[in-house]
């Protein structure tokens, strides 16, 4: 009854503190994902260019060719990276708001940088929309088959830097390589690309410098990629009713602004404010069977039923906060699904890893303050403080060659978690177990070893504290033997900062450890994490940061519990 | 007052009896340790990484490719012998069927899948339609096989009889279908949902509701991770698939392919594992301790080390193999002439350069003789290697004399050659790129520079990550630069590496190699359908690169391949896994034993 009594009492004394925390987890959760996910998109490298380079387009590939801007767009679009980056972004009045619809990342950044450079993003823009005219210029009027050998070195060398003209990134940067096309234009008989040069021309004099300091927000609504990542189709479909079953009629839509892309990727864009009877749009309108559109800071696509279109963008897409973290950019296949199995695998280790820490540093933390300066303290801290200086890999590479080696012991398995040729799935959990706990024996130690100095010098350091209050000489006085004082008294008012420590258990379950995992080949956290990053895999990046994330305010909330449960004096309603 | 219970529990144990339990559970958990069965007829091969996905289609990457081996099959494949075109599930290779843009094959009757029925033309028909399909999650491999393939239809009055039409003339037309797993059309699509799906214009056609949703399902998890959904026609069916850990493939009874005479359709082992090990430690352990059987991507230094071992010796076999992966040192032929002066422009410079650099040094110094010479972009190896091409000996002499002939002279004395270039005198020196993060590529640099300095060329070393040197070296951002590239046996495009609109465009050809000439030739030999008007152009062509010299090719590293001598008739071959698993046969002695 009393027992019972005192738990009710600690779960009342409990309860409003763990409800202020789980809102408190809200908005803290909230900023996690929206660090791990501006992490993400921030990171060098671009994933879609290594997806559509990993490819291999044997004989066409090439960062200029039409296949290749087509599958980088085809790519950009099934992985959702087409859309803003989240609802809102700053920057100067020289910025474009919409130059997140280049498709290659190097090409983005030197046109961001080159607009601010200019002041004047439409004067980029139309640069480089007009800079396949000279190049189809080039192509038709000096064809391979009229040239000698010399002039098609010189249109090769024209074209290249034709090209080159889209990655300038300052004004100086495309004069230098204008001046570059010039000399090759001349050597090629004085081509003369005259939007081209009048392009330069009005960037030249058209350039401003003030539009760069003053700043601009832009605004794209919440059709966004953090919003879709975050909250999935929440609200994108809420005014469908209002555009559903458009009924394309002459060829005539009326929208402020909107950008479509037909299956084939062709992407025509308009850019102006009222789109009428366009000649191209007419021509097309009837074959393409879904539509893109971009209108007032929200996508909206179509596919084409009889003489309607209906919206199907982001179906389906339910957002982190409803556990859905999205597709892997590696295979497309749900990051939950990848992720799930390498959960369960670093967090047993983790667990086991945890506990054996305190069950080795808890005592011989305790001895060592019950000895303090005595034989056993000093060469306990030599011991645990030498294993702790050495590196992990080390260890577990010193630990493979003694117990996995036929050479000393061959005693534990040098790598994975289980035997392929005999393991089953279908064994009983207690076979799995026997089969399986050899396995985790090297890694759990290497895993585990240096915490043991940590943690026992923690321990050893609350109880040397606790050792000289007044209670305990007073428990002394009593009478109580050394070992009652200790346990009873001593311990139990040490074991706050363990607990402290108890905290990281979860987040470190989930990063797990990259090299001891590729040493041990443990199909955890740690290596998916790693091969994330290599492959710039953002979805997986990010639900690892966040999952993390989350469990470390989780295991705060339990390091706080636990706190209250060792120690009644600790109040969590203050 | 729970601790006040539990924790004086932990200390009522004596030391001693904490010190028994510790060793009990050691004890427990060493005897828990099960040696393996040697007598079993089961290959465990070392992989790298175990794919992310076995869907036949979708997300390729050669450790998919070499699983795939074993489970799915082709109408045609790469004999790894001759590096050939071998039919596997066709009579016979492809054959142009009236213009040279139509081909026609016909499946041998005896290929059958796993329920019994036989496979055929429609279920070619419908694996070309998914793999050019837009709704398929593998825009790689749709892009380069829809500019191939304009349609592919079954015979009206042969249903094993498939033809197919290219849309250009293109060699490469002729064996498309070498890398193309055949998929069951009635496994995938039961109730014909695609069948209203033509091929012909495929990226026009609009897609129904139900035709999305199928193609939803047929990229899902299901059939990229669950065994029983990762179906092929090859002997083996996947039985266990846990990523980052093993594939375990077992032997189909009564498949199609028993008693063939085909050595790519033997199915020797009853199981095949694929165990992915990352660290060399632990392959190094794996094999003292007998876990692996057949191990392809070790190095020689640790294969010497495990030979010193006599139970190892004992045990394996091991065995060099060469390998289609060649590097080079990339000169600019086409600098821009104000940031890089025009070093590499004559062909005699090039020529003087190759001269200069010691690659059997590099062999024997740098790779400890565990590589060969590669003399032109087709490995020597290869049927398609021009013999005619002998390797540019290394002669500081012939250098010297052939830099003056360019008029590249030491004329103030200082060691360096200099010369006038458009009224500028300038010197012989460059920046050598090569990238950052390993050993081998500096010391490479390290043996050429003092070999460069003795003809009066001074190199710099300029070392970089691997985005930035690819980068740059497509940009063209560079004066010479160490690279690579890997290939296989079968035919490699020349167009990517070396035709000028990928140097203009950024692609791979990064020392602007190319004329109309040149291109002219790549475009011959890829027209060329007959074989071996194909094989001249394409001799041809190495002799041009080989005259030209926009690469100094170097080595080409060999590999150690591993294998237990508890297996015979390994048949090796230079593209990974390097030996043929399926044809490894467990010697009758071993089928005695129990353990070792």
């Amino acid at each position: 009854m009393n027992t019972l009594e005192n738990i009710f009492r600690f779960t009342k004394r409990v309860t409003p503190y763990v409800f202020k925390r789980l809102l408190i987890f809200i908005p803290t959760l909230l900023i996690i994902s929206f660090l791990s996910f501006l992490i993400s998109v921030n990171a060098p490298g671009d994933p879609v260019a290594k997806i559509v380079t990993a490819m291999g387009q044997d004989g066409t590939a090439s960062q200029n060719s039409d296949a290749n801007e087509k599958t980088k767009q085809l790519v950009r679009k099934k992985l959702g990276l087409n859309k803003p980056v989240f609802y809102l972004s700053l920057g100067t009045l020289a910025d474009c708001d919409t130059l997140y619809r280049i498709a290659d990342k190097n090409r983005r950044e030197a046109a961001e940088k080159l607009t601010r450079d200019i002041g004047d993003w439409d004067l980029v823009s139309n640069l480089h929309k007009d800079l396949k005219k000279p190049i189809f210029k080039i192509e038709s009027q000096y064809p391979d088959s009229i040239l000698s050998q010399k002039e098609r070195a010189y249109k090769s060398q024209l074209v290249f830097h034709l090209n080159g003209l889209k990655d300038a990134a300052s004004l100086d940067g495309l004069n230098n390589k204008y001046e570059s096309v010039k000399i090759w234009a001349d050597s090629i008989g004085g081509i003369d690309f005259k939007d081209l040069r009048s392009n330069i021309l009005k960037i030249n004099e058209g350039k401003s410098t003030w539009p760069k300091y003053i700043p601009k927000i832009n605004f794209y609504g919440i059709s966004n990629q953090y919003h879709i990542w975050l909250l999935g189709d929440i609200g994108l479909e809420s005014n469908i009713d209002t555009i559903k079953n458009i009924v394309p009629r002459n060829g005539l839509l009326i929208f402020d602004e909107f950008t479509f892309i037909n299956k084939n990727n062709n992407w025509i864009e308009f850019t102006s404010n009222l789109m009428t009877t366009d000649t191209i749009f007419k021509q097309s309108f009837e074959s393409i069977p879904e539509i893109q559109f971009y209108n007032n800071g929200r996508w909206f696509e179509f596919e084409k039923s009889a003489n309607s279109y209906n919206v199907f963008i982001d179906r389906g897409r339910k957002g982190v906060l409803r556990g859905d973290f999205g597709i892997s950019f590696e295979d497309g296949i749900y990051v939950r699904d990848k992720i799930w199995s390498s959960v369960s695998v670093s967090f047993w280790l983790i667990f086991f890893s945890v506990l054996l820490s305190y069950i080795v540093s808890i005592p011989v933390g305790i001895l060592s303050a019950s000895r303090k300066g005595g034989r056993f303290d000093r060469a306990s801290s030599v011991v645990l403080y030498s294993l702790y200086s050495l590196p992990s890999f080390f260890i577990a590479t010193i630990l493979l060659y003694t117990f996995a080696n036929p050479d000393f012991f061959s005693w534990f398995p040098e790598s994975g978690i289980s035997d392929p040729e005999i393991f089953n799935e279908n064994w009983s959990l207690w076979k799995k177990l026997e089969h399986q706990a050899p396995f985790f024996v090297l890694p759990l130690i290497a895993y585990t070893y240096s915490s043991f100095a940590f943690l026992s010098r923690i321990m050893r350091a609350g109880m040397i504290d606790v050792i000289e209050k007044d209670f305990v000489r007073t428990a002394r006085a009593k009478g109580l033997t050394e070992r009652n004082v200790l346990l009873k008294h001593v311990l139990k008012n040490s074991l706050i900062p363990i607990i402290t420590v108890f905290a990281n258990i979860f987040p470190a379950a989930v990063g797990g450890s990259v090299i001891l995992e590729s040493i041990f080949a443990i199909p955890g956290m740690g290596k998916l994490g790693y091969e994330a990053i290599l492959n710039l895999d953002y979805p997986i990046i990010m639900a690892v940061f966040t999952v993390s994330g989350a469990l470390t305010i989780l295991g705060y909330i339990i390091a706080d519990i636990l706190y209250a449960l060792v120690d009644p004096r600790i109040s969590l309603n203050k | 007052m729970i601790f006040n219970l539990i924790l004086p529990l932990i200390f009522t144990f004596t030391y001693m009896l904490k010190a028994c339990a510790f060793l009990f559970v050691l004890v427990s958990l060493v005897c828990c340790v099960k040696k393996r069965d040697l007598s079993q007829n089961t290959v465990i091969s070392h992989i790298g990484v175990v794919p992310e996905s076995l869907h036949p289609l979708n997300k390729s990457s050669s450790a998919k490719n070499i699983i795939q081996y074993y489970t799915q099959r082709y109408i045609h494949i790469t004999d790894v012998r001759t590096f050939k075109q071998i039919p596997i599930l066709a009579k016979n290779l492809p054959d142009t069927v009236g213009d040279m843009k139509t081909f026609s094959f016909e499946l041998i009757k005896k290929a059958k899948w796993d329920d019994g029925t036989s496979i055929l033309g429609e279920d070619v028909v419908f694996s070309v339609k998914m793999l050019i399909c837009p709704l398929t999650n593998n825009p790689g491999h749709r892009s380069i096989y829809s500019v191939v393939f304009e349609d592919v239809w079954v015979d009206e009055n042969n249903p094993r009889k498939v033809y197919y039409r290219s849309k250009e003339l293109d060699y490469g037309a002729k064996n498309i279908f070498q890398g193309i797993c055949i998929l069951q059309k009635s496994f995938w699509d039961k109730n014909g949902i695609v069948n209203n799906i033509p091929l012909k214009g495929i990226d026009n056609h609009t897609f129904s509701k139900d035709e999305k949703r199928w193609f939803e399902t047929f990229n899902g998890h299901e059939y990229s991770f669950k065994p029983s959904k990762i179906v092929g026609a090859g002997p083996y069916q996947v039985s266990e698939y846990v990523l980052g850990s093993y594939v375990t493939l077992v032997k189909k009874q009564n498949h199609w392919t028993k008693g063939d005479t085909c050595i790519f359709n033997y199915a020797y082992p009853d199981k095949i594992i694929f165990r992915e090990i990352n660290d060399k430690t632990a392959i190094k352990l794996a094999l003292m301790n007998q876990k692996l059987d057949v191990v392809f991507s070790i190095g020689p230094k640790t294969v010497n080390k495990l030979n010193k071992k006599d139970y190892f010796r004992e045990n394996y076999y091991t065995t060099e193999k060469n390998r289609f992966v060649y590097s080079y040192l990339g000169l600019n032929m086409k600098p821009d002439e104000s940031k890089y002066k025009p070093l590499f422009v004559d062909k005699k410079v090039r020529r003087a350069f190759a001269h200069a650099i010691p690659v059997n040094e590099i062999i024997e110094v740098i790779f400890k003789g565990n590589a060969s010479r590669q003399v032109s972009n087709t490995s020597p190896f290869n049927y398609r290697y021009n013999n005619d091409l002998k390797p540019i000996e290394f002669d500081l002499e012939k250098a010297k004399k052939l830099l003056s002939k360019a008029g590249w002279t030491d004329s103030d004395g200082d060691h360096i050659l200099d010369k006038e270039v458009n009224g500028e005198n300038i010197k012989f020196e460059f920046k050598f790129s090569y990238m950052a993060g390993s050993s081998g590529p500096k010391d490479i640099f390290l043996i050429i520079k003092e070999n460069l300095k003795k003809i009066g060329i001074l190199a710099i070393g300029n070392p970089m990550e691997f985005a930035t040197f690819y980068n740059k070296a497509q940009k063209h951002d560079f004066q010479v630069m160490a690279g690579g590239w890997s290939s296989g046996s079968s035919y490699s495009n020349p167009n990517q590496l070396w035709s000028m609109a990928n140097w203009e465009n950024q692609g791979y050809n990064f020392t602007g190699f190319g004329d109309l000439r040149s291109d002219s030739l790549i475009k011959e030999i890829n027209r060329n359908i007959d074989e071996e008007k194909h094989l001249a152009s394409h001799k041809a062509f190495q002799k041009r690169l080989y005259d030209d010299q926009p690469y100094v090719f170097l080595v080409s590293p060999k590999k150690s391949l591993i294998i237990h001598k508890r297996f015979t008739n390994p048949i090796g071959y230079m593209e990974d896994p390097s030996v043929l698993i399926n044809t490894l046969k467990l010697r009758d002695e071993y089928k005695q034993k129990a353990t070792y």
